[in-house]
């Protein structure tokens, strides 16, 4: 198995998701938070040239 | 959809309290990794990459709430996003599978990217037109959505906008006599929901899946799947799409005709993406969930595109009413943007490079420099679409006035990808992870030598290849300027009379050139799209008879590149000639106004490729036009006088010939 970085939350339900936080989680988010404002949102033009 | 939380244990037995011990990390077995990677997946893979989205959702949505959770602007008049948690909550117990639904619907993980860097920017975003809380009420609204699917009554007051409550994947209410933004008082009771706003009420009884007064239903249509019919949804109505509508509640001007001709376009690709690449059309039958229309493009430009949060979503612009080759192109793009819906999934879970992300690559299918993870993402897609091409050549799917467009197709596409993943391989910030994808995706493509092209499409597919990579290079590659000074004073003391440059040019291009990114390079597909037209007769003969809509039907296209691929080297040879003589302006022949000539200095090569004779010209332009440009660009500034574009071509090709 390839362990990724992702947290596994197959098992947690909305109503324990909040009770699992703890301090691995803010590394986590904070990653998390990084990767989503640093990475491109729309992979548009990738098909033909249109370029946004 | 994929079933998310494998098995048909109960998923809550499964929940680990907190301890101390590392919480566990989704994983991919190496086989899967590997396939997915070559390019390919399959239901058992992608439902792996569905249950590491939940996640990756449900990691988001706990972010929102810790950064909304002390926000006044994003409580604003609604109740507190507490309250809106209780009731998803409530509705999950109730069925699961609805609030994983809406969970991993694409429009929640658009909304979620766009909600969390608006929060994350703090209200610095001045170009928001609606309240913070309006996007954090978003949360509302799916609770609610989960409530009235699950038949759980409810009161709770909603965000509106533009005078619209969009319930996901429900519909769109319009609420009489409002048009702003503002609460709404929400009533469910278990059968019929009541919206109150400013004294006008509006009953909806639900489901409700035909459109009536003050409700619109979302489009959807019909997969028909081994395992049974799949629905996908047209996203024309809410709010959160990969390109917000400027006003979520401006009707389509025809919505019926509208979603007949999507229909009708799915109904024609998917037994063709079905035929031509079985692995492909499992792929997406497991991953796509919405399409979001946009405007009508010209042809051979269809415009697509995903987004990194929105797996299962792509946009597309409707076919034009006379698109070639329509349904094989859609099949084309179905294959093409699920590919980055995978990989952004993937990347969820893997890093497979670093944080680094200047634009600094080339990427044969773009105008503009790349960064690595576009370039990952470019590979990964136009792998599928190459694999998809081959396959509708091999499974003889194609009609006879299609066949030579998808062997083009795939020559071109292979070629691409052939000139880029090697060197993409031994990219820097490349994870260890990120250079065994690209290892696996590169056997991939190096396995499709066995479709059989004719000779003359190999090569018109290698022109057209390399035409970009020149119009690339020539567009955003900047030459060493003390090697630009010394051939100036070389051509100028002796070099116009024919005396050769004193030392070789490596052929690479001397020192390295820089890369000096070009805002304003568009459109360098031009002659490609020229060419798939000449391959789709009557397609260019209509435009040589009628040469004036060349510029409306081929944007950035010149009259010479026109001549050129219609077979006229030696006219549109003069044209490029005279453009790059006359400097930046409108073409020679009529058209269009370039602000660059790097796209006559490109045709030119082309045109002197295609006349012969002119092999020291052809190779500088090849080599490093961006040199041969600066040269002729810096001899008309020095001595007054505009040199002859190809002799001065055919001079640093003959110095780029000889030894350094």
């Amino acid at each position: 198995m390839i362990e990724s970085e992702l947290l596994d939350l197959t098992g947690v339900s909305f109503e324990n998701l909040r009770a699992q936080r703890g301090l691995e989680w803010d590394q986590i988010e904070a990653q998390l938070l990084r990767k989503l404002c640093g990475s491109a949102a729309v992979l548009a033009g990738d098909h033909n040239s249109w370029t946004m | 959809m994929t079933p998310v939380g494998s098995g048909g244990e109960d998923p809550f037995q499964r929940h680990r309290p907190p301890t101390s011990a590392r919480a566990p990390r989704h994983g991919l077995p190496p086989r899967h990794f590997d396939a997915l990677a070559a390019g390919g997946g399959g239901a058992a893979v992608i439902a792996h990459l569905w249950d590491a989205e939940r996640s990756h959702r449900l990691l988001l949505l706990g972010l929102l709430m810790t950064m909304a959770a002390d926000r006044s602007d994003a409580i604003g008049p609604l109740e507190h996003l507490d309250r809106a948690w209780e009731l998803l909550s409530e509705a999950e117990r109730l069925s699961r599978a609805v609030t994983d639904d809406l969970l991993l619907l694409p429009e929640t993980g658009v909304w979620l990217q766009h909600t969390l860097r608006r929060l994350r920017e703090d209200g610095v975003s001045p170009d928001e037109d609606q309240p913070l809380w309006v996007d954090t009420g978003q949360l509302h609204l799916i609770a609610a959505a989960s409530a009235i699917r699950t038949g759980l009554s409810f009161s709770l007051r909603l965000p509106s906008r533009s005078g619209t409550v969009w319930l996901p994947s429900l519909g769109r209410a319009t609420l009489p006599g409002s048009a702003g933004s503002g609460p709404v008082q929400a009533d469910f009771d278990g059968a019929a929901l009541t919206l109150r706003h400013g004294g006008e009420t509006l009953h909806v009884a639900l489901p409700c899946r035909q459109a009536a007064l003050g409700w619109q239903p979302p489009t959807t249509f019909v997969l028909e799947l081994p395992e049974g019919p799949k629905e996908i949804h047209l996203s024309d109505l809410g709010p959160y799409r990969i390109f917000p509508a400027e006003s979520v509640a401006e009707p389509s001007p025809s919505p019926g005709e509208q979603a007949d001709r999507w229909g009708e376009l799915l109904r024609h690709a998917w037994p063709l993406l079905r035929r031509a690449d079985p692995q492909a059309a499992e792929d997406v039958a497991v991953c796509l969930r919405s399409i979001e229309p946009l405007p009508a493009s010209t042809p051979f430009r269809w415009h697509s595109a995903t987004m990194g949060g929105g797996m299962g979503g792509l946009a597309a612009s409707e076919p034009a009413a006379v698109e070639p080759a329509a349904a094989a192109q859609f099949a084309a793009i179905l294959t093409h943007e699920i590919q980055h819906s995978k990989l952004s999934a993937l990347m969820h879970m893997y890093s497979l490079h670093t944080q680094e992300n200047r634009p600094r690559l080339y990427a044969p299918w773009r105008d503009d420099p790349r960064p690595l993870n576009g370039m990952l993402h470019g590979v990964y897609a136009f792998s599928a679409v190459a694999r998809f091409w081959r396959g509708y050549v091999l499974s003889g799917g194609a009609p006879p006035d299609e066949a030579a467009l998808a062997q083009f197709e795939f020559a071109l596409r292979r070629e691409q990808l052939l000139r880029v993943l090697p060197p993409l391989g031994k990219d820097r910030e490349l994870t260890r992870l990120g250079r065994r994808f690209l290892g696996q995706l590169a056997e991939t493509v190096s396995d499709w030598a066995d479709a059989s092209v004719p000779k003359a499409l190999v090569g018109e597919a290698e022109r057209v290849a390399e035409d970009h990579a020149v119009s690339w290079r020539l567009h955003h590659l900047a030459p060493d300027p003390s090697l630009v000074a010394e051939l100036i004073e070389h051509w100028i003391t002796g070099g116009h009379t024919g005396r050769p440059f004193p030392r070789g040019i490596p052929l690479q291009g001397c020192p390295v050139p820089r890369l000096v990114p070009d805002p304003t390079a568009r459109n360098l597909d031009a002659r490609a799209v020229l060419t798939r037209m000449r391959l789709m007769e009557p397609a260019l003969a209509k435009l040589r008879a009628d040469p004036e809509r060349l510029a409306a039907t081929v944007e950035g296209a010149r009259p010479a590149d026109l001549l050129l691929v219609a077979g006229d080297a030696t006219v549109a040879r003069e044209l490029y000639a005279r453009e790059i003589s006359a400097g930046p302006g409108p073409a020679p022949g009529g058209g269009a106004v370039f602000h660059s000539t790097a796209g006559a200095w490109a045709g030119l090569r082309l045109a002197l490729d295609s006349s012969g004779g002119h092999r020291a010209a052809g190779l500088a332009l090849l080599r490093c036009p961006e040199l041969v440009r600066a040269v002729h660009r810096a001899i008309g500034e020095t001595t007054g006088e505009p040199a002859d574009p190809v002799a001065v071509a055919a001079w640093v090709g003959r110095a780029a010939a000889a030894p350094a």
